[in-house]
């Protein structure tokens, strides 16, 4: 046990002895070194990369804290970077979707999504897009097989392995046709382009869709190639099939999947544009839409008037664009469809009026209807009351019996009343007769109340007379009576000369009544002492009820 | 999971079938037509073989004849190949001979099979190949096959690919 503990000090101290100086030397030159080789070029920091890694990885394994302790400071403003980040893409969607949605290009580019059944929003990205590296192949040259392969869009890629196999013959191809040493690192297919880095052993190709800047792309995939030399130059050079081991090569292709979108020039007259674009769009849409309104309010209001008239029934009414269609029905009396639609401002024209004849019981409809089939005259007043038609007023009797026959079967009235209509031929007839009753004066002897002989004449015609305008009364809308008011001079009693008047107009009645007057129609009357009227006499008055003979009515009263 | 992934070729002279032998068993995204212009098109088709699958890329390479030469580079780094024959025409084994011994030069010995392609034209044989043959001798096997009903094709994959060890 001491002898082996003693050896091990004695190891340690030859090593001291051999190596020591040798390591204080290299630790002398170490950070030079490192500093020169980071500067030259990215090899170094490859090379240490693992290691890092590694180191970072145990650490936080082992002492979590102290990993803890030390991002502390900045995670906070990774997340808040992050987040903000993330809202930034998001407002850049949305302004790119704005600014799509009126441009002219945007149309186009929305014809070309239908065209070419790919989505919209493919499409915007395609155009708005500078360049897009889409796929990376890691491919090992001897064999032409594929080592590893990053897509953005792993399900829309075709067999890697055969592109791959196929992009090793092309460039094998090349390399055979032309001459030694040529290699392809550019092939364009279309709106893509294919770039590669050929390395001793592996190649790297890029397949881009746009317009890479060469430099960038160029150095993007050296980059990426001396990195994968590097990492996996062993496994390179004795590769016999099995690629398990260029598990890790993919993150180094997936870092090489860039995206470069175009800077979006906003156009300063862009938002005035599309704002008159959109004032110039309401206002179309304010004017059709008030049209639209006003064709509707026009329409609703002809229809509301064809329903208020008398005699028109509507069935339907419709419009269809700039049409109207009305169906119903039409009492031929009344108004004219086609000249309320003229009235309203409407195109009869551009209507359709479909009306079926009908008779309407409206009370003003068979008022017209009366009339038309009447004609009365204008001392004819008519009124319908429930369906009776009354008619009032002078018309020849002629018109009077014409109308209690017809105005009976006219549609819409069920009863007719003329008890208010006079004839106009009775009228006259007592209107004739009446002025020659009036005041027709007999006078007495002093003391007699028989009448003188010599005025049988005048009896006669005064009965005559008489007899005409009770016997027209009736048919002229009257009742007409006679009254006689007898009379005595002052001589004498009041009582002998109350007898005596009363006597003398009876006297006079009585003559009448020989001649045919009924004596119902005859009132003897005592007219009584007055200095003013001659004594000794009887006076004819007329005693009339009824409507006035002297002054026909007036013109029909509805 | 696939572990392996081999580079496989297919030579013959031109009309043996090897395009049409092919095809009935494997998936490709090229048409034929890139034979004529680069002189191969790409195939693949997936194996397995005790539980490791297998990956073949395989390099269907035009015709040899008179007028074109199999461009030799195409050989490199290829784990095996298929040597396609036309039963048929007896001078197509001459030029399979060539072309073994083309691959020997470019590649070195690497495991192949040999198809006696067209044998469902039985009574046109004029192609036999005894035990006694250098080609027959050096092959894995000599395989009988038809294009036409696929007969024998599978089975020259698998003894191809049983043939090529899985560490190199």
């Amino acid at each position: 046990m001491a002898r082996r503990s003693a050896t091990t000090a004695g190891m340690a101290e030859l090593r001291r002895l051999i190596v020591g100086e040798e390591e204080r030397r290299v630790a002398d030159v170490l950070p030079s070194a490192v500093a020169l080789g980071a500067k030259r070029d990215k090899k170094l920091a490859f090379a240490l990369a693992p290691m890092v890694a590694d180191t970072l990885g145990d650490v936080a394994r082992t002492q979590p804290e102290k990993l803890s302790d030390a991002l502390q400071p900045i995670i906070g403003k990774a997340v808040r970077k992050a987040v903000a980040a993330a809202f930034a893409a998001l407002v850049q969607r949305v302004n790119l979707a704005m600014e799509q949605t009126l441009s002219i290009r945007s149309i186009r580019w929305r014809i070309e999504a239908a065209r070419t059944g790919r989505p919209f929003a493919e499409i915007l990205l395609l155009h708005s897009m500078v360049f897009r590296v889409e796929q990376v192949f890691l491919v090992h040259r001897r064999t032409g097989l594929l080592l590893s392969h990053a897509a953005m869009e792993p399900e829309a890629t075709r067999d890697p392995d055969q592109v791959a196999a196929m992009l090793n013959v092309i460039e094998r191809f090349v390399h055979d046709a032309f001459r030694e040493g040529a290699t392809l690192t550019r092939f364009e297919v279309g709106d893509l382009v294919g770039r590669s880095e050929i390395g001793a052993q592996a190649s790297i190709t890029a397949i881009v869709r746009g317009v890479a800047p060469e430099e960038e792309l160029g150095q993007l995939l050296r980059d990426a190639l001396e990195r994968i030399q590097l990492g996996y130059g062993d496994a390179l050079r004795e590769f016999g099939g099995d690629t398990a081991p260029f598990a890790g090569a993919g993150e180094v292709l997936n870092a090489c999947l860039l995206e470069r979108r175009r800077e979006r020039k906003r156009s300063p007259l862009l938002p005035v544009t599309a704002g008159l674009l959109g004032v110039a769009l309401l206002v179309l849409v304010g004017v059709l839409v008030v049209r639209a309104r006003a064709a509707e309010q026009r329409f609703r209001g002809l229809e509301r008037a064809l329903r208020e008239q008398p005699g028109i029934v509507i069935t339907s009414a419709e419009r269809d664009g700039q049409r109207i269609v009305i169906r119903g029905l039409r009492d031929p009396l009344a108004e004219d469809p086609a000249a309320i639609l003229s009235a309203r401002g409407l195109d009869p024209s551009q209507a359709v009026l479909a009306f079926e004849p009908f008779y309407s019981s409206d009370r003003r409809l068979v008022e017209k209807r009366v009339v038309a089939a009447l004609s009365p005259p204008r001392a004819i007043g008519l009124a319908i009351d429930r369906g009776t038609l009354r008619i009032a007023g002078i018309a020849p009797r002629e018109w009077v019996l014409r109308a209690r026959l017809m105005a009976g079967v006219l549609p819409g009235v069920t009863a007719v009343d003329t008890s208010a209509v006079r004839e106009r031929e009775a009228v006259d007839l007592v209107a004739d007769a009446l002025p020659r009753i009036e005041g027709t004066t007999f006078f007495f002897e002093r003391g007699s109340a028989a009448l003188a002989s010599v005025d049988d004449a005048r009896l006669d015609a005064l009965a005559r007379d008489v007899l005409t305008a009770l016997t027209h009364a009736s048919a002229a809308g009257v009742r007409v009576r006679a009254a006689i008011d007898g009379s005595a001079d002052a001589l004498g009693s009041v009582e002998d000369n109350r007898r005596l008047s009363l006597a003398r107009a009876e006297a006079l009645a009585a003559a009448l009544a020989r001649r045919g007057v009924p004596a119902n129609a005859l009132v003897a009357r005592v007219e009584g002492e007055t200095a003013s009227v001659p004594s000794r006499r009887v006076v004819v008055r007329v005693l009339l009820e009824g409507a006035a003979i002297e002054s026909p009515a007036g013109g029909a009263s509805w | 999971m696939v572990t392996r992934k081999w580079k496989i070729c297919l030579l013959g002279a031109a009309g043996v079938g090897k395009t049409s032998v092919t095809r009935r068993f494997v998936r490709s995204i090229f048409s034929a037509e890139y034979q004529t212009t680069v002189g191969v098109t790409i195939e693949r088709k997936r194996v397995q073989r005790a539980g490791v699958e297998i990956e073949l890329v395989i390099w269907d390479l035009s015709g040899e004849d008179e007028f074109q030469r199999v461009q030799l580079s195409y050989l490199e780094g290829a784990s095996g190949y298929l040597l396609v024959i036309d039963s048929t025409r007896a001078s197509t084994l001459g030029t399979a001979r060539t072309l073994h011994s083309a691959v020997d030069g470019a590649v070195g010995r690497i495991p192949f099979v040999v198809l006696l392609n067209k044998s469902d034209l039985a009574e046109s044989c004029e192609v036999s190949l005894g035990l006694s043959d250098p080609l027959a001798g050096r092959a894995v096997r000599v395989f009988r096959t038809s294009a036409k009903t696929g007969a024998g094709v599978e089975a020259a994959f698998s003894a191809l690919v049983d043939a090529i060890p899985l560490e190199p």
